[in-house]
């Protein structure tokens, strides 16, 4: 009896029929109102959004998966779209004939597995420099820096006048964001032979490691972990340190919260190379369809919506994110914008991270191996093969996958 | 004389330590009603500057705390609700009753005590959904339905039932049946409610299970709420604070209105020698 | 006649649960014994096809795998320092609340078990604050005795010794009441006897209080010792196993595997290793007993 009143009641609070989206991040909540709008709007079925915190948004999709209960229509995380294009839990979209011609190729690119376009880019993003000026100008700088020696000139400049980590970069260990932007850009590959063996100890990669390092080693960036970091906008805005390589989120997040005097101290860049202006990660969200949606059309409708030129628009300026349609960059204002400029600069130089679906392990590994060898716990050397290693283990699956089926997974 | 002295030296010690037990307790109410300016300071003070009820505020507003105290407290209700229709029978049952097979079954199940609850997480995930109770109360209350360690509470106590009262009975013609809802069940009581207490406040604050069954947000209890404010809003003491008070009050209300009940059965078959 | 009736009766009482036992209990920890020698992963959960059996290789290398040793080594930490020390707080409590005439005994009982009571994922939030090295209740405390504070939760070295602390302040009140319990069991003619004999306070407490207390002292401790095993909740909420994985412990790497990269065989196999190492535990108990753990 009672387990049929269990039964019961479970059947009492299933999931309610009614078309979701999960979308991570502040973007989770401030999409609510375009949500809002598009119900307001349509004749078919609405929907419901729900937001996702970073930090558990991958693991939960991954659990919705498998408990074949993932939103109709699912934001991901552009590095996911392999993995999910893996577990074939995506839609394809060519048949719909959308027409992507006005969206930044390398997000479309990132987006297409196989041939087969499985997201439609929603806004990108890639990382550069955040910076103080008035801190590069008492050190004597007036541009910011173009390559890594002229970088570590200017950090060194720096460290004289602040001592003690005081004005230096802020570059959380536990990020593998910048150490892998910093690795996109040398000639080798981080994973090498289709993504399915580690590059790690190739001379391109073992360099920028090195690189990183020393930023460390040589005081120019405390070794902290961002859950237990001063308060980045308070530090930043009292100029405590100079340099911070963060996405174009924190554009309207500076604005918003540091003090009125500090508003045109600071600036953007794009990443310094070794010899000029290098590349970054291609990030940014994609939106996919939910293969097992009962409701695809509808989905295609919301998602074609967030994608027209004036919805990324007003999109753009409620959450500072990055058109991934290049006309609404001019309507939302960003052309005129100069701390926006740097990153359109920077995305024509964005490349995208290996398509592997192990591929977030193995960034997160990055940072992990980082934080050991800048703590002193391990040895560059020892790290470096350690990573090898662990990216040729957690690929194996992926190597058999491939010649099995005798076609790349991509 | 001697005897004198002991008593203000474990009196100090027993203050000192009341005062370390207490003292986050303390600075979790006080900062729950803390406003940013007092939390982001360098060294917020121990009492609120001004006392402000904007993080309760924004809890109940934006942060829908209100849906996740009434998740908790269904799952809690029901929980109990389960594992009193299960494990009272098979408590009295191995304690009074006699069949075959009961003592190596016993035993048995003695034995698998020592076996981890995390063990079979994985396998019941799957069997959860294909029961179609994943992301749902259904799911979250499996593991409550029957537990080895209320069986044993159930089972210590009802040993004590005098069996010249079930003899009696049976003497008079009544079926087991009888016997169990006549005389045994009034006689359970005090146990009923220690297993009740145990479950609720174990439903309650039960974390890892929920946090892999349920997916949607609709859906969370209070422990799952919490854990997703204090890595998302890590910055926001206050109201972080304010969660937690949430979550533990009515916990702590329940144990000191019903602290004996709960002690006895924390006692139950622990104490020897 | 009636003995076949009291079977049937014993046996209806139990089934319901029973059943639930065996089917959402026994049934899954020996399907996840099956599933610790399959290579299940992500592939295998687009297609089960994918699945391959490969017998006891992920015990295999498990063993191998670093980060498992790393887990390892902060679970025994954990379980080597913090149950002694918890054993001693409870232990000295609970003398302290057996002594004849203290004032205000029932009073101090509830407060001091209250911190057992409160919610584990609350109480680790609220410790989280209070561990703050810039603007925590304990670094402050410790600023004001003139010492410096430490990065608790930042610094590898004290990521774990912190764990403890808050691990101890959250469950001593468990074991001081079942050790009260234990200790108000002891006759005062012991005591006496021991006395008139000359000893003094010292070997009154070797020779009377803990021979009178040893098999609930010994339970206490074991069940101390596989809670800290198990221990999973502190760490995710306070620290996600950092800094440097310093706080990664046996069955945080087991949510990792299983939950978050879907590498369910290894997880199996990591959750039975853990079974056998509780089993060893549970070996070490007197027995006869009926433990009973909440």
């Amino acid at each position: 009896m009672s387990l049929l009143m269990a039964a019961g009641l479970g059947a009492c609070f299933k999931r309610e029929d009614g078309l979701r989206i999960w979308a991570m991040g502040t973007e989770g909540e401030k999409i609510v109102p375009f949500i809002n709008a598009f119900n307001h709007k349509t004749t078919g079925p609405k929907f419901r959004s729900q937001a996702l915190p970073w930090s558990a948004a991958h693991e939960k999709l991954l659990t919705a998966f498998a408990a074949d209960n993932l939103p109709d229509v699912i934001a991901l995380g552009n590095t996911w779209v392999s993995e999910f294009a893996a577990l074939d839990a995506l839609e394809p979209l060519n048949q719909y004939g959308i027409d992507t011609s006005n969206m930044f190729e390398a997000a479309v690119d990132n987006a297409t597995i196989d041939g087969k376009l499985l997201g439609l880019p929603w806004y990108v993003e890639t990382r550069l420099l955040f910076y103080r000026k008035d801190n590069l100008a008492r050190a004597g700088f007036q541009n910011p820096p173009q390559t890594w020696a002229e970088w570590e000139a200017q950090l060194a400049a720096l460290g004289k006048i602040g001592g003690n980590h005081k004005f230096g970069a802020f570059m959380p260990v536990n990020e593998f964001e910048p150490l892998v932007a910093f690795c996109l850009q040398s000639q080798n590959q981080i994973l090498i032979d289709n993504a399915t063996k580690g590059g790690f100890q190739t001379n391109g990669i073992k360099e920028t490691f090195a690189f990183v390092k020393s930023l460390y080693d040589k005081g120019y960036a405390a070794i902290l972990s961002g859950a237990e970091a001063p308060d980045l906008y308070a530090s930043f805005g009292r100029g405590e340190f100079t340099f911070v390589i963060t996405g174009p989120w924190n554009i309207a997040e500076m604005r918003k919260r540091l003090p009125a005097d500090a508003q045109d101290k600071w600036a953007t860049a794009p990443l310094p190379g070794r010899t000029g202006l290098g590349a970054s990660i291609l990030g940014g969200v994609s939106l996919g369809i939910n293969k097992a949606s009962t409701q695809k059309m509808a989905a295609l409708e919301l998602i074609k919506e967030l994608t027209n030129v004036s919805v990324q628009a007003e999109f753009s300026k409620a959450t500072a994110d990055l058109p991934s349609v290049k006309p609404a960059w001019a309507l939302a204002g960003l052309e005129t914008d100069a701390k926006a400029h740097s990153f359109y600069q920077q995305l024509s130089l964005a490349k995208a991270a290996p398509k592997a679906p192990e591929w977030e392990r193995i960034a997160n590994e990055m940072a992990i191996a980082m934080e050991r060898v800048v703590r002193g716990i391990q040895s560059l050397d020892v790290a470096l093969a350690g990573l090898d290693n662990f990216a040729d283990d957690i690929l194996a699956k992926r190597r058999y996958m491939i010649s099995l089926k005798g076609n790349a997974h991509e | 004389m001697k005897k004198m002295q002991f008593s203000w030296f474990s009196t100090a010690i027993l203050c000192f330590a009341s005062f370390l037990a207490l003292a986050p307790l303390f600075w979790m109410v006080s900062v729950s009603f803390m406003g940013p300016e007092d939390t982001n300071s360098l060294t917020p003070p121990i009492l609120p500057s001004k006392v402000t009820l904007e993080n309760y505020e924004v809890l109940f507003e934006q942060q829908s705390m209100g849906r996740y105290v009434l998740n908790s407290l269904i799952i809690s209700t029901c929980a109990t609700f389960l594992a009193l229709s299960f494990n009272i029978t098979a408590g009295y049952a191995f304690a009074k009753l006699r069949f075959t097979g009961k003592e190596k079954l016993f035993q048995g199940l003695l034995m698998a005590l020592v076996i981890p609850g995390q063990l079979s997480m994985f396998p019941l995930f799957f069997m959860a959904k294909n029961m179609g109770l994943l992301n749902s109360f259904g799911g979250v209350l499996i593991p409550f339905m029957a537990s080895l360690f209320g069986i044993l509470m159930v089972r210590q106590y009802a040993l004590s039932i005098p069996n010249e009262m079930l003899e009696a009975a049976r003497v008079d013609g009544a079926s087991e049946y009888q016997v169990f809802w006549h005389i045994v069940l009034p006689n359970l009581t005090p146990i009923m409610v220690t297993l009740a207490i145990f479950t609720f406040l174990g439903a309650w604050n039960d974390f890892l299970w929920p946090l892999i069954v349920l997916s949607d947000d609709k859906f969370y209890t209070l422990p799952l709420a919490l854990a997703g404010l204090s890595r998302e809003h890590v910055q926001d003491h206050g109201l972080i604070m304010a969660g937690a008070m949430v979550t533990i009050v009515p916990v702590l209300l329940i144990f000191l209105i019903l602290q004996r009940q709960y002690v006895r059965g924390l006692l139950a078959g622990s104490v020897k020698g | 006649m009636n003995k076949r009736l009291k079977l049937q009766a014993g046996w209806v009482f139990i089934a319901p649960s029973l059943f639930v036992l065996m089917v959402f209990f026994f049934g899954p920890v020996f399907l996840a014994l099956i599933m610790s020698f399959s290579d299940f992963d992500i592939y295998s959960l687009a297609d089960i096809d994918n699945l391959r059996w490969i017998g006891l290789d992920n015990y295999f290398k498990l063993v191998q795998t670093p980060l498992f040793w790393k887990a390892l080594g902060n679970t025994f930490y954990l379980a080597i320092f913090g149950t002694p020390l918890s054993i001693a707080v409870s232990l000295g409590l609970a003398m302290a609340l057996n002594v004849k005439n203290a004032p205000f005994k029932g009073f101090f009982r509830i407060v001091l078990f209250t911190p057992y009571v409160t919610t584990l994922v609350a109480a680790a939030a609220v410790w989280h604050f209070i561990l703050d090295t810039r603007s925590g209740l304990l670094n402050q405390g410790l600023r004001l005795l003139g010492l410096e504070g430490l990065d608790w939760l930042g610094d590898p070295h004290y990521s774990l010794p912190a764990i403890i602390l808050f691990s101890i302040w959250k469950s001593f009140g468990y074991n001081m009441l079942i050790l009260l319990a234990a200790l108000q069991k002891i006759p005062d003619e012991l005591y006496e006897a021991a006395t008139l004999d000359g000893a003094n306070a010292w070997q009154r407490l070797l020779h009377v209080t803990l021979p009178g207390i040893m098999p609930s002292l010994w339970m206490v401790s074991l069940i101390t010792l596989a809670g800290y095993f198990q221990l999973f909740a502190e760490p995710y909420v306070m620290t996600q196993g950092g800094p440097a994985q310093s706080t990664l412990t046996l069955m945080y790497f087991m949510y990792n595997e299983g939950f978050k990269w879907w590498n369910l065989g290894t997880a199996s196999a990591t959750a039975f290793v853990l079974f056998i190492m509780l089993l060893g535990i549970s070996v070490l108990s007197p027995k006869n007993e009926a433990e009973t753990k909440p």
